[in-house]
């Protein structure tokens, strides 16, 4: 494929009989230029069908229209509808998001972050637990480096940012309330590390004691992954048999919840019932079809950006957080409760 | 962004004070941007004067600011690489390759996804320039916006149905893997084999290769497919219609383990059990194929491998070297529990 020529910058200035540099004033919207000018510019853009590169634009003026995304881990898979929401909310936009995860990075010595300012993004959403040499990071003298929205429920704590979550605890009590709609009485949680899985038991914890139950909680080894959630119900229907229903901290221990019923034949219909959280692409497919909380990531993605975009405009404005309402998300892994013998 | 360096002051006494790199090039009577292109490791700078600076920063214990010494470069030290789906998880292990040869070159790996993007990608490609990245590795179907040549070195990972000109195809064997594939189902005796799959450059190699091992075998190909992507949906789709079209199917070949994700609830669905009444191969061997939920049968693309190889020949071209445009990867089975013997009946 030949790629066609495209009209430059400088057949811009030519058609207009101006100077380049007066065309990239006129493509940053600076004042100074005149009204008479301004329009031989644009109508020569019109004329031509110049299409003004991104990379000229920044040249031209110092953003570069990227919105950096941290993440954990690439394989849990709630980030993916955070990221279409900021997509969505972008539209129209000259911005695109670039990701990078900690997990993969580990053990770099240069971290993502460094590299997201090295691109000089205009701006960080951290969709990531941010650890004390992250947090040493991203500010200098108490102060944010780069304007950054934290995206989810986190332990810790960064000065200065803006916060866009889901209300963990409101959704820990849909979990928890559905299954007792259903005539549970005997419903166990499945738990790991981290400021959400926290926030999620707490609802848990909670809502059960003012419904007059015992709470249960099982902890896996750290992580919240799919084999840690298989693992953990083995374990937890050895030491309490009588379960009927699990809700498990996200979507990835959910799907290894469902696997080890299947395994004992305890899976619905007809068997224990289980509750994710996340709304994750795994929990939706029609072959695991968990019952779970939509942690409305495409929503939060979309408040995240507009906090961003606000505090980009204005980096000394007011820090805000938001909390978006989650959502009880029907599917084939939750049924009546029964004891079972 | 450059407020991370402190401004120059006087002699630094106060121990609470952080040296900055003014006192470093002070100390090693140098300038400013010298320091700088010793922190980068710049070939330009004399041994002589690069000595200066390293014993200046010692004695003084400076630690760089990090965050200057990124700005400091002309590149952002950064490799981008474009995917169209976050879901499909083979591109983690191709991420993770690429880590191992980039960690000790100081670069970092970012990701864009171009499929929420109305331009076909013409955004990603445009703002990953804009942010200066050293180099583009695409992994996924070019779109025609991504063929427009750039300034920088750009690496295409995975077989594609397009291709770039001057960029360099690094993919695993798609045509030795679907083979693989096939073989398995067939050593195994299963006789009436279907494939699912869906568009785009693996796809097609793994499908063609796929029905030239049926033919050898003296078996009958038979191909269906969903809209035409390689997703989930469609995976359950084109499975459902493959179950449709001859009841007798006792094993599935997916395009890749994403579909053979909605193939197992097609197959489910059909009140079939995996793999006692149908065996399901995948491709890819992504984190999903081995996750307990399915334990899937699939085809070790050796993602790692390309990763490696692409991380080499970017480094290749970033230094000016000669590399070749085209190498191949061979992949090799993965035996779990979603295939076995047909039932005879």
């Amino acid at each position: 494929m030949k790629p066609s020529k495209s009209p430059t910058i400088y057949d811009v200035a030519a058609r207009a009989g101006v100077s380049k540099s007066l065309v990239s004033l006129v493509l940053k919207g600076g004042r100074g230029v005149s009204d008479r000018r301004r329009r031989a510019v644009q109508s020569a853009i019109d004329e031509l069908g110049y299409r003004p590169s991104a990379a000229a634009t920044a040249l031209a003026g110092n953003r570069t229209h990227t919105i950096g995304v941290l993440i954990d881990d690439y394989t849990n898979l709630w980030f993916v509808n955070m990221i279409r929401g900021m997509d969505e909310e972008l539209t129209g936009r000259r911005h695109s998001v670039v990701v990078a995860d900690l997990l993969l990075n580990a053990h770099l010595g240069r971290r993502p972050v460094e590299a997201f300012i090295g691109m000089r993004v205009d701006g960080l959403v951290l969709a990531a637990e941010p650890d004390p040499d992250l947090v040493d990071l991203l500010t200098d003298a108490g102060r944010l480096v780069i304007p950054t929205v934290v995206a989810g429920g986190r332990a810790a704590k960064l000065p200065g940012a803006d916060v866009v979550a889901v209300d963990e605890l409101v959704g820990a009590r849909l979990a928890v309330d559905h299954l007792i709609s259903l005539g549970h009485t005997a419903i166990a949680h499945l738990t790991g590390g981290g400021g959400s899985a926290a926030n999620r038991r707490a609802g848990y914890e909670v809502a059960m004691t003012e419904a007059g139950l015992a709470p249960s909680v099982f902890r896996g080894k750290l992580a919240t992954t799919e084999e840690n959630g298989y693992r953990a119900t083995h374990a937890l229907l050895q030491r309490l048999p009588g379960t009927t229903a699990i809700f498990a901290a996200n979507d990835s221990m959910a799907a290894g919840s469902v696997a080890a019923l299947r395994e004992r034949g305890l899976a619905q219909p007809g068997g224990i019932s289980v509750v994710g959280f996340d709304d994750s692409p795994l929990a939706a497919s029609r072959l695991v079809d968990i019952t779970t909380i939509s942690d409305r990531g495409s929503e939060v993605g979309a408040h995240a950006v507009r906090a961003l975009l606000k505090r980009i405009a204005d980096p000394a404005c007011l820090t805000s957080t938001e909390l978006v309402a989650p959502e009880l998300v029907v599917r084939s892994s939750s049924g009546w409760g029964s004891t079972r013998s | 962004m450059e407020g991370s360096a402190t401004p120059p002051t006087g002699a630094s006494r106060a121990p609470a004070r952080r040296t900055t790199i003014y006192d470093v090039a002070a100390a090693a009577g140098v300038s400013k941007s010298l320091v700088s292109l010793v922190l980068q490791g710049s070939p330009r700078v004399s041994p002589a004067r690069r000595d200066a600076v390293q014993k200046a920063m010692s004695e003084l214990n400076y630690r760089p600011s990090r965050a200057a010494s990124a700005l400091a470069g002309h590149r952002s030290r950064t490799i981008g690489v474009v995917v169209d789906d976050f879901r499909n998880l083979w591109f983690v292990d191709l991420l993770d390759g690429m880590r191992e040869v980039f960690e000790p070159l100081g670069l970092t790996v970012t990701v864009a996804d171009s499929a929420h993007e109305s331009e076909g990608g013409l955004r990603v490609i445009d703002n990953f320039v804009a942010s200066k990245a050293d180099a583009i590795v695409i992994a996924c179907e070019p779109t025609e916006a991504m063929t427009v040549a750039q300034d920088i070195p750009i690496v295409i990972a995975g077989n594609r149905a397009v291709t770039i000109p001057r960029a360099s195809v690094i993919a695993s064997d798609d045509a030795r893997g679907a083979r693989l594939a096939t073989r398995h189902l067939i050593d195994l005796g299963h006789i009436r084999i279907g494939h699912v799959t869906g568009d785009g450059g693996s796809a097609a190699l793994r499908s063609s290769s796929y029905e030239a091992t049926m033919l050898e075998a003296g078996l009958v190909p038979l191909v269906t497919r969903g809209s035409g992507r390689t997703n989930e949906p469609d995976g359950f789709l084109a499975t459902r219609r493959l179950l449709e079209d001859d009841v007798r199917v006792t094993a599935v070949f997916a395009a890749n383990d994403t579909m053979a994700l909605g193939a197992l609830a097609a197959i489910h669905d059909a009140g079939r059990r995996v793999p006692e009444d149908v065996s399901l191969i995948g491709y890819d061997n992504s984190p999903l194929a081995s996750s307990e939920i399915l334990r899937l049968t699939t085809i070790e693309d050796n993602s790692r491998d390309v990763g490696r190889l692409v991380a080499q020949t970017v480094d290749a071209a970033l230094e000016g070297r000669e590399s070749s445009d085209l190498a191949l990867v061979e992949p090799r089975l993965v035996a779990r529990s979603s295939t076995g013997v047909p039932i005879r009946s």
